[in-house]
């Protein structure tokens, strides 16, 4: 049996520190002992712990009157004495992890890790050395950011070992992990470790050199593989093996589907025109049960929703082959298949043992047409092979410069490999044929400043199935392919917020996901500067948004008045932005360019004219646009600070980006809720200004003035699209704190808000509002660290909008508001804890043309903190 | 029932019959099976079930034992499209008990499960009605006596879903929207009415409040139509196979409403097999002669005797495509005796819905055959070039069936006929007619003495034709010419793609060519002789148009006149060009250029030439 594989043995000393090599300590075998070759009948006990320890021997008389008796010592307290494989001696001390893989063996690999791994290490081990300019660290953690490459691995919270090396030119890395089961810390020392006979591993590198002073090129190498600890060693392979789950049967029927790349469109989707079967190279009569689908003009088609589906019997074919020996199902080797299809197809497959948990069968992409062909000009025939996921396998190249005579270059170039091996249960079959798909991603960015003028440039391309996700197996070597929470795992994660926490739930992922449209910790990119996980709109977590809610309303405006890029259209700032997809930094599926020049006008005044373009590679959508962008954020010192934004573009988009935004609707705390493109830039021009002031000339004083204007204005007519949409917003808010005698406060505000809403589709409704708020506030010391506080708002709304005879839902009414109330706050210092406690009542009545609504609160509250 | 049709059909002489559904003689209710349709609001027409205020439509399901607890109902009786009603925030058990929210009963029972010490902060109680319901209030309440009214729910958030595939995640769970959020509440009677009307299949109540509560009835109400309702008529004997031909139904269609219309045929009066597990674990087809009598047989063997239902896709066709318009033709290759109709109604409206009147199917008898098989020879060619086909048809004809004397098959373009033959005899000349047009071959038989009458009759016509397309096929139809009033009969495959020639692989991917000017050189001098040249070229593959441009061009490349500019299907072009300008002036002599350009969809096809202009 040989034994080859993986050590990662991480010991921990009893705190002695001991030379890595001790001979005494050695291991040596038991010895002769000269001292037990007396030729005496008497019984004689070799001397062990209780001689050495505590001098007892079987007949002395122990006496404890003199020497006191000392208590037994647990010899464990101090750990056991471990060898490495040379027989060396390492430590006196506890093994707090061990990777360990040998083949061929049953539950050959192998992950320990101690209760002390977590209890003492905080799940975290760092062995570094550094010598000179060389540096080296391994770390063993179950959540370390790792990055390679934005297109190849990054992830906040990557299970696993990473071994890094550093010097002055050169850098590498390798991480490494069983990503099947990275291994959780066992109950006891003596626990047995976690042992898998079907395990998918991770093995990554990267390697970096600077060229000069200026270059630095890297290489990246990620890849996931099934293996299996049965096999050996030799039979390894980087493109991964069947598991023996996967490998549980025999392929007797595979269904191909054929459907609509682009359904929305109803028309031109898929069309075959024929269709042949090859097992082990040879064509097969076999005729698909064709079910689905519309026979037209002497071929099937699969347009908008329809779906055809191709299912093919190969459990009762046979062939001789070549030395006449009769080969069926329980012998084939490989089977594939020649479609000839036209238009815009989407191909996909399954089989009597790729199913999910319950037995269905589960359909995995083989293959989409490139753009939106509806004419059958790409008749071609699509040939490929039928296999079960083995690895995952991503190689790469890097280049960047650094201020090379002002430019600034980062580039990458991505391939990513997906292996399958084609299934066959037949001990006597221990190759399984292999077929590979083969994608490629990459981009550029150029950058050149040379002041006053500025230059940027950035191509990119992803192909469509562009992946950056492997399949996993279970304990039993199963992988069901549709439950992305247990059997997926990501190489780059989805983490738009940019937070510890991938925003999408994996296995092992140790991440605590916040898409669950249950929870309340939602996923706001931008939207929580103070990275507290709470949206900057809800601050106080309750059910009213802050720009909704009393007092808090002054300080907080509503989202209409962010302002910001939105280079991909979909009127969502691009900052504010969450998808579900991972984050590379482009979109996968798309190509295109950017490019923008522009100057510095004046010291704070930049402008900027760019152009871009973008399109869709499995789908015929484009965008493209023209853009001029001019900032100004000049500061007036004892006046104040302005800030000035004027964006506007000619831009023709059709491409669908859509999203899954945090959403605080009525009377909730907020979900996350899909958002869908409305594509309203199809052929539009958009202007966007937005102006700030804020005066500082006075201290205590408080204004601040806003603007903003934003129009969409469509260049052709679009069926349920308004011509303009426009937002209109201004507000214009003021307050001084007025410090009296006796400490008392007393704090005027005024804010006055106008917004004018016209939303882009037809038939929504339009808002056209006038609030003016004045607050009053008033705290009064009393006691040491106590106040009374006393507060009054007066709110006068208009709908500035005709009203309806019948007014349509959301619809709200003039009105008068006032809201009164009054609190006692108090500080002490309780228990190590600042207790804070606030007891307060505040009534809220709104006045309207014929009803009054009015609202009481009272509250008890009392907050602990350390601030 | 079927006797009856029989009768009729027999009492019938040949030519054109109609089989109607909605008349008198064969009414809705008789012909078919109701799945949400109502025929009794207007009498003679069918239309969608509408639901009115005073029904709760969950406490309708329960009464009419179509409603079950658990998400996976475990319920032999369950079938798809029943309602459900289950929380997950409680064990089997306990779900069990949901039921008795939708019994209507105002006793003194409740379900009180979460009635308990534990946070009910985030409990949620899901209910599917089955179907899309246009719904407009959803109502809760505890027992309204004593200490029980004060265990209403004091907060809840409530959730729907229209149960559209489009709103369903990629595991098909639903993604529900807020209706309506109530943090605070305060009323023991919860009737909500704060949303719009609007179709529900999916309800989603969560307990924002960590407080006790009890429910005792959950109400469902709205007024308007059901969002679909499907009628699927019995297996309709014809009596003997006949040729089918239109099928035409009278509707009236609300705005937002739609009819849909599917068919099927087949050669036995069972669509579904239903298989039972015999004591060696083997599949048996039950043995009765209809689908009900199947399905009871069926029923009644032990769960563990039960194989499963499939479409008996042997003898009957799938559906068919949804028909665009009243009248077109019956989809169905060759005679059937057997065929079925299903109609769906749907609408996105609650106040607006289809209502059908009538359908019919035009059918004839007797047959030519009882089938006619046909192929093709050669199956593979090379796209655009002219080369001799055989066209083989193979008759199945028994006593009842009176044979044909023409055969009419669709060519991709014109075809210019060889020979014919009839039972290995060749016909002269003088005893066929042929007639040639552009996409359509007709040859009769003038000599009844060539009739095809028997099934050793076997027919061969050989005709050149020239095919632009993968995958043409050559569709056919054979009549009886001295019969009049019988429907044309379908020739058949009997493999796919018998009728179908394939282009060679060398021909894929081309889809402009054999481009070419002749004659070249030509001489616009007016003598008659080569005054014009015509630039030849060749579309294959397309489907549809796509925009074409023919121009002439100096060496220096500059244009020097549009020949054509339009859009282009497949086919064969002839361009002409006299020679001038775009300004109607004789060109210099010399060499110019000529470019054929196609805008494909996937990209664009160019193809140069030259042609030489002398005097």
């Amino acid at each position: 049996m040989r034994k080859a594989g993986i050590f990662v043995l991480l010991l921990c000393s009893s705190g002695f520190a001991q030379p890595l090599i001790r001979e005494p300590l050695s291991p040596g075998g038991p010895g002769v002992l000269m001292g037990a070759l007396e030729p005496a009948l008497r019984k004689w006990y070799v001397p062990q712990e209780l001689y050495y320890m505590y001098g007892w021997e079987q007949w002395r008389y122990s006496n404890y009157a003199r020497d006191l008796y000392k208590r037994y010592v647990d010899i464990n307290l101090q750990g056991n004495r471990y060898y490495d494989i040379f027989g060396n001696y390492v430590t006196r001390g506890w093994q707090i992890f061990d990777w360990s893989q040998e083949q061929p063996r049953d539950f050959g690999s192998s992950i320990f890790k101690s209760p002390k791994y977590a209890s003492w290490f905080d799940n975290l081990l760092i062995s570094s050395a550094h010598k000179g300019q060389y540096y080296t660290a391994l770390t063993v953690g179950d959540e370390i950011r790792t990055t390679l490459t934005p297109l190849t691995f990054s992830k906040p919270t990557f299970n696993g070992i990473q071994l890094d090396f550093l010097s002055d030119k050169y850098s590498a890395t390798v991480i490494a992990s069983r990503i099947s089961n990275p291994g959780t810390p066992r109950m006891k020392d003596i626990s047995p470790p976690e042992t898998m006979s079907d395990f998918t591993n991770l093995v990554g590198l990267r390697g970096t050199v600077q060229l000069g002073r200026f270059v630095t090129v890297g290489a990246t190498y990620v890849d996931a593989f099934v293996g299996r600890s049965l096999d050996d060693w030799a039979e390894n392979s980087l493109k991964g093996r069947l598991s023996s789950g996967q490998n549980a049967g025999k392929v007797r029927k595979i269904t191909i589907r054929l459907s609509d790349d682009s359904p929305e469109d109803g028309e031109a989707g898929a069309a075959l025109f024929s269709e042949q079967i090859f097992i082990d190279g040879r064509p097969a009569d076999i005729h698909p049960v064709i079910k689905g689908g519309e026979f037209v003009k002497g071929h099937y088609e699969a347009n908008g929703k329809n779906q055809m589906l191709l299912v093919y019997d190969i459990s009762g074919w046979s062939y001789v082959d070549e030395t006449g020996t009769v080969r069926d199902v329980n012998w084939f080797k490989r089977v594939s298949f020649a479609l000839v299809l036209a238009n815009d197809y989407k191909v996909e497959i399954t089989s009597n043992l790729q199913v999910d948990a319950t037995g269905q069968e589960i359909f995995l992409p083989v293959t989409r047409a490139p753009g939106n062909v509806k004419d059958a000009t790409n008749l071609r025939v699509v040939r490929f092979d039928y296999g079960l996921p083995t690895a995952n396998e991503i190689y790469g190249v890097t280049l960047e410069v650094s201020d090379l005579y002002g430019f600034w270059l980062r580039a990458e170039y991505d391939v990513n490999r997906r292996h399958r091996r084609f299934p066959n249960q037949n001990p006597e079959i221990t190759e399984h044929t292999l077929a590979t798909d083969r994608s490629v991603a990459g981009y550029l960015t150029l950058a050149k400043l040379a002041y006053p003028w500025y230059a940027y440039l950035e191509v990119f391309h992803l192909d469509y199935d562009y992946s950056t996700t492997s399949y996993i197996v279970d304990m039993n070597g199963r992988i069901f392919y549709d439950d992305a929470q247990r059997y997926w795992f990501e190489f780059v994660d989805d983490n738009d917020d940019q937070d510890r926490y991938p925003d999408w739930d994996r296995c092992s992922a140790n991440q605590r996901a916040g898409n669950d449209y249950e929870l309340q910790n939602g996923i706001f990119p931008g939207l929580d500067e103070n990275n507290d996980f709470v949206s900057d709109f809800n601050q106080n977590q309750n059910y009213q948004p802050d720009y909704e809610e009393p007092f808090l309303r002054y300080s907080v405006d509503p989202p209409e008045f962010l302002f910001g890029m939105d280079m991909n259209h979909n009127t969502i700032i691009d900052r504010f932005e969450n998808d579900e997809e991972p984050d590379y930094p482009y979109r996968r599926d798309r190509r295109g360019y950017n490019a923008y020049v522009g100057v510095e006008v004046l010291p704070r005044m930049k402008l900027t004219l760019g152009r871009m373009e973008e399109r869709t590679l499995s789908r015929k959508e484009k965008s493209e646009a023209t853009y001029v962008l001019l900032t100004y954020e000049p500061s007036f010192p004892g006046v104040g600070d302005l800030r000035v934004f004027e964006n506007l573009v000619r831009v023709r988009d059709n491409i669908p980006d859509n999203l899954v935004q945090w959403e605080q609707l009525p009377n909730t705390k907020g979900a996350m809720v899909p958002f869908e493109d409305p594509l309203v830039c199809r052929n539009t021009l958009v202007n966007t200004f937005y102006v700030d002031f804020k005066y500082t000339g006075k201290e205590g004083l408080n204004i601040i003035n806003k603007f903003k204007y934003q129009i969409y204005h469509q260049m052709e007519r679009t069926s349920g699209i308004r011509k303009d949409s426009r937002l209109v917003g201004l507000i214009n808010k003021a307050d001084y704190r007025f410090v009296l005698p006796g400490r008392v406060v007393f704090w005027p505000k005024f804010k006055s808000m106008y917004l004018w809403r016209q939303p882009f589709k037809t038939g929504e409704l339009e808002r056209k509002e006038l609030w003016e708020i004045l607050s009053l506030n008033l705290a009064y010391p009393v006691f040491e660290r106590g106040s009374l506080e006393f507060g009054l708002e007066y709110t006068r709304f208009y709908n500035l909008l005709k009203r309806p005879a019948v007014p349509p839902p959301g619809y709200v009414e003039d009105f008068q508001g006032l809201v009164l109330a009054a609190q006692f706050s108090n500080q002490v210092d309780f228990m190590g804890y600042r207790l804070v406690s606030k007891v307060g009542i505040r009534q809220q009545t709104r006045y309207f043309r014929k009803t009054t609504r009015t609202g009481n609160v009272i509250f008890v509250r009392i907050y602990a903190g350390v601030e | 029932m079927s006797a009856i049709l029989l009768l009729w059909a027999a009492l019938v002489s040949a030519g054109v019959k109609q089989f109607v559904i909605g008349n008198s003689e064969h009414t809705w209710r008789d012909w078919g099976d109701y799945e949400g349709v109502d025929d009794a609001s207007r009498p003679g027409w069918i239309q969608p079930r509408r639901t009115t205020r005073d029904v709760n439509i969950l406490n309708e399901l329960y009464r009419t034992g179509r409603l079950f607890f658990l998400e996976n109902p475990t319920d032999p009786r369950y079938k798809p499209g029943d309602g459900r009603i289950w929380t997950p925030n409680a064990a089997y058990q306990e779900n069990a008990k949901l039921l008795m929210l939708a019994d209507g009963k105002k006793d003194s029972l409740s379900y009180d499960y979460f009635n308990r010490l534990a946070s009910n902060n985030g409990v949620c109680i899901y209910i599917d009605l089955g179907a899309p319901y246009p719904v407009d209030e959803i109502k809760f309440y505890p027992l309204l006596f004593g200490a029980h009214q004060d265990l209403y729910m004091k907060g809840y958030e409530l959730y729907a879903n229209d149960g559209s595939p489009e709103t369903q995640d990629e595991k098909g769970r639903p993604i529900f929207h807020l209706l309506d959020a109530v943090p605070t509440n305060t009323d023991v009677v919860v009737d909500n009415r704060n949303f719009p009307p609007q179709y529900i299949r999916y309800i989603k109540l969560r307990c924002t409040s960590p407080q006790p509560f009890e429910i005792d009835q959950i109400e469902v109400r709205g007024e308007g139509y059901i969002k679909r309702a499907t009628f699927t008529s019995k297996v309709i004997d014809l009596g003997d196979i006949a040729n089918l031909g239109a099928l035409r139904w009278h509707a009236e269609v609300g705005p937002g409403a739609s009819v849909t219309i599917r068919t099927r045929a087949g050669t036995d009066r069972t669509t579904l097999i239903y298989y039972r597990i015999n004591e060696l674990g083997e599949l048996e087809p039950l043995p009765g002669r209809t689908d009900e009598e199947n399905r009871k047989l069926w029923e009644a063997l032990p769960d563990k005797a039960k194989g499963p239902v499939v479409d008996d896709t042997d003898n009957w066709t799938l559906w068919s495509p949804p028909y665009s318009s009243s009248g077109e033709t019956f989809v169905c290759r060759g005679p059937r005796r057997f065929i079925q109709i299903q109609i769906v109604m749907q609408s996105t409206r609650a106040s607006s819905r289809a209502s059908v009147d009538s359908v019919a199917v035009e059918y004839s008898q007797p047959t030519m055959a009882r089938r006619v098989f046909g192929r093709i020879s050669p199956n593979i060619a090379d796209l655009g070039v002219r080369r001799t086909y055989t066209y083989t048809l193979v008759p199945e004809i028994s006593e009842d069936d009176i044979g044909f004397d023409e055969v009419r098959i669709v060519t991709p373009t014109e075809a210019l006929v060889n020979s014919v033959e009839v039972g290995g005899r060749l016909v002269p000349q003088d005893k066929y007619e042929v007639r040639a047009e552009p996409n359509l071959l007709t040859v009769r038989l003038l000599d009844p003495s060539y009739r095809v009458r028997s099934s050793q009759d076997t027919m061969r016509i050989k005709f050149d034709c020239l095919v632009l397309v993968y995958g043409t096929v050559f569709m056919g139809k054979v009549f009886a010419s001295w019969e009049e009033g019988l429907l044309g009969q379908d020739v058949e495959e009997r493999a796919l793609g018998d009728l179908s020639v394939q282009g060679s692989e060398g021909s894929l991917g081309i889809v402009l060519g054999d481009v070419d000017a002749s004659p070249n050189p030509f001489t616009p001098n007016g003598d008659g002789v080569h005054d014009a040249t015509n630039l030849n070229f060749k579309i294959f593959q397309m489907m549809g148009t796509a925009p074409i441009s023919v121009g002439i061009y100096g060496t220096d490349g500059h244009l020097v006149r549009t020949l054509l500019s339009g859009d282009a299907e497949s086919g064969s072009y002839e361009v002409p060009w006299d020679g001038r300008d775009g300004d109607g002036d004789l060109v210099p002599p010399g060499v110019y250029l000529y470019k054929v350009k196609l805008e494909g969809d996937e990209r664009k096809f160019v193809r140069f030439g030259t042609v030489v202009v002398v005097y």
